[in-house]
């Protein structure tokens, strides 16, 4: 896997210009330019806890991790962001540039990597105001927090994956980018970000329990909010499939490469 | 040592006629094709030997660009093989492997690092290849700001300073001013002479036969020739003109080499007269008495016209008129004229004349029309007027001019230069007699 993962990486000044560009043009022209990236999850926080500390009052138990509702879906919001934001924008990566694809011999997987990096990029800016905010609030700073490099592994194989495999459907299918769209819309929905699990009733439990992006969610619920390290169960689940996901889109992308500057 | 080999080198495109056809063969699971296969290349076979430079030629739509692709690695054979030896820069296209939006600085980054250079060479031939794109002041501006012009600039700068063992060159260079054009060709045959191998796909023939001593000369995804650029140039421009003759045809329907019947013509109004004597061939050939409908600049045509007598003529005129593409008369000749007297002529003869004329034209379609009439005009009497009884191209030479006719001229002057600096040579004259048209001979 480690050797997979060093030939995608192997035209790493390219991936680094590609990524610095991509965190640059998010807010390139802006007067605050990159002071944005902190200052959007500050607001959505704030705007939570307004919104449902002040104005819906509610309260999901008594367990520390479930006092603050805000907290509670901004820590659920953290990990499923990044994996939309990745997948959303892997999917139309390669039509999108077929420039460069057209006219010069390019490692056209480059793009879903790169995209998938920058997203999780944007994603620590979240987490380290996640942080701070359980800081302030709750008081206290989970000492768990220093397995986030080996979960951020796993989250960008499972987004890449699944990124190579819909850009490459995106080529032959140019439908493929509304229909991630809206698929994706569905599946967040279907993952409890915006709920605990315990409400989901008993029947559904079994599917919920598919879900990868569930046991993502409840390992950096533990983590962040319940101060414990994640269950094991969880993360064996979530990586598993990250490895499958990534070897799948691989494959499916490796086969079809060749063909993809004659369909562009 | 072959630098580029091909071997039955093919590439198919399959050609789908709506987005949906593509979805609806993919869940039938290979049951049902809905796309329709074009050959952009088909069983191409020929070799580039180590420090070659040669020219790629061929009417558009030929699959040079193609070609050009499959030699880079951008896109894969369907079947056959391609070999390449040695790093390849290329200038495909325009906008070619730049990011718009990426400052220029970051796209020369990306573009070297992808041709194979590591960090540290490309910040050491940074300040060279601003210096030959001479963007210094543009560097750090996104590509879309850039004109044309200077993406290509960059590109070309970009391509030079890789040490490419193999240059590729498409028509990307055509963009660039007249001075940057220079200074690339310059380049190239530079590179050339350093032993790099050069493809050089171009529309210009006086560049090609410049630059490429072999050219190879592709039509319709076949390969046609490779071979010493003058031949294959010349085989080019018949090709196309061949090909124009065929295209004007379709579109006017004017060629009566291949209307049905004369009457056809008549019908159409081309053609009348009293018919006491009637063309009965009407033909052009050059200098190697090979029938021929295109003509390079200046080439020698002659034009023959056969005719048979019906009725009893005292006197008969035969002519020739050429006239261009919107019925401008260029130049007309009659026997009359040229003091040729034929008289009392039986029925049952047969006459053929020739007219023998350098052809110093423009390069464009020219139309013949052939006429018996007596005298000096078709007014008094008019036996058979044929109105552009014959089509030919003339097609460029070496030898540019501007204008409608090549009048040849020899162009000298007298420089004289500043008395301040030498007085020794300020009555030193320079003549140049202007080139002679190389193709016309």
């Amino acid at each position: 896997m480690i050797l997979v993962l060093k030939r995608l990486i192997h035209n790493k000044d390219l991936l680094k210009e590609f990524i610095r560009r991509d965190l640059h043009s998010r807010y390139a022209g802006s007067v605050m330019g990159i002071f944005w990236s902190v200052i959007h999850p500050i607001v959505t926080l704030l705007i939570y806890t307004f919104l449902f500390s002040v104005i819906l009052k509610v309260k999901l138990g008594d367990q520390p991790g479930m006092t603050n509702f805000a907290l509670y879906l901004f820590c659920g919001m953290c990990p499923w962001m990044v994996f939309q934001d990745a997948v959303q924008r892997s999917t139309s990566s390669i039509v999108d540039n077929s420039n460069l694809i057209k006219n010069m011999v390019f490692p056209a997987k480059i793009l879903p990597l790169y995209l998938s990096c920058s997203s999780l990029i944007t994603g620590l800016i979240n987490l380290g105001i996640l942080t701070l905010a359980i800081l302030i609030i709750l008081k206290f700073v989970s000492p768990y927090v220093i397995v986030l490099p080996l979960l951020l592994v796993f989250q960008l194989l499972f987004a890449l994956g699944l990124g190579l495999l819909t850009s490459t459907v995106n080529i032959f299918f140019r439908d493929t980018t509304q229909i991630i769209g809206v698929f994706l819309t569905v599946w967040m929905f279907l993952t409890p970000i915006f709920y605990p699990e315990s409400l989901v009733p008993e029947r559904f439990m079994s599917f919920y329990m598919l879900n990868p992006m569930t046991h993502l969610v409840h390992i950096y619920r533990d983590i962040f909010l319940n101060n414990q390290m994640f269950q094991m169960t969880n993360f064996v689940y979530f990586a598993a499939c990250s490895v499958f996901v990534y070897f799948a889109g691989y494959r499916i992308f490796t086969k079809h490469h060749k063909k993809f500057v004659d369909l562009l | 040592m072959n630098a580029v080999e091909a071997k039955n080198l093919s590439k198919k495109y399959e050609i789908y006629a709506k987005p949906s056809h593509r979805l609806l063969e993919f869940l039938s699971m290979g049951a049902k094709s809905y796309h329709s296969d074009f050959w952009a290349l088909k069983d191409v076979n020929f070799a580039i030997e180590k420090g070659g430079a040669v020219g790629v030629i061929g009417p558009n739509g030929s699959g040079k660009s193609t070609l050009l692709k499959l030699i880079n690695g951008i896109t894969s054979p369907s079947e056959g093989e391609i070999k390449t030896h040695g790093r390849i820069a290329s200038l495909i296209e325009l906008g070619m492997g730049f990011h718009p939006e990426f400052s220029g600085r970051s796209n020369v980054h990306m573009n070297a690092a992808l041709m194979g250079l590591t960090p540290e060479e490309i910040e050491e031939k940074f300040e060279s290849i601003l210096e030959f794109s001479e963007l210094r002041d543009f560097i750090d501006y996104p590509i879309k700001t850039y004109s044309s012009g200077m993406q290509v600039r960059l590109a070309f700068s970009v391509a030079i300073h890789i040490n490419p063992e193999i240059l590729l060159v498409d028509e990307a260079l055509s963009v660039g001013d007249a001075l940057f054009q220079h200074r690339c060709l310059e380049k190239i045959r530079e590179f050339h002479e350093k032993g790099i191998t050069i493809v050089f796909v171009s529309h210009d023939l006086n560049t090609l036969k410049a630059l490429c001593p072999q050219t190879v000369l592709i039509d319709r995804g076949k390969f046609v020739e490779k071979g010493e650029t003058g031949a294959v140039l010349d085989h080019y421009m018949e090709l196309v003109a061949r090909q124009e003759a065929k295209a004007i045809r379709s579109a006017t329907d004017k060629d009566p080499r291949f209307s049905e019947s004369q009457d056809d013509d008549e019908k159409k109004g081309r053609r009348y007269g009293s018919y006491e004597a009637k063309i009965t061939q009407i033909k052009i050939f050059n200098e190697k008495k090979e029938e021929k409908n295109a003509f390079v600049c200046g080439e020698t045509a002659t034009l023959e016209i056969g005719l048979t007598v019906k009725e009893p003529i005292k006197n008969l005129t035969i002519g020739m008129l050429i006239r261009d593409r919107n019925g401008v008369e260029v130049y007309g000749a009659n026997t009359f004229h040229k003091g040729i007297m034929l008289e009392d002529l039986k029925p049952g003869e047969t006459v053929t004349a020739t007219f023998s004329q350098e052809l110093p034209l423009k390069p464009a379609d020219y139309f013949i029309t052939a006429a018996l009439h007596s005298v000096d005009t078709h007014y008094s009497e008019c036996f058979d007027w044929w109105n552009d009884a014959l089509i030919f191209s003339v097609l460029p030479s070496l030898s540019k001019f501007a204008g409608a006719f090549d009048l040849n001229s020899e162009a000298s002057i007298v420089r004289n230069d500043s008395p301040l600096e030498s007085r020794e040579n300020n009555q030193s004259e320079t003549r140049e007699k202007s080139s002679e048209n190389p193709l016309s001979v």
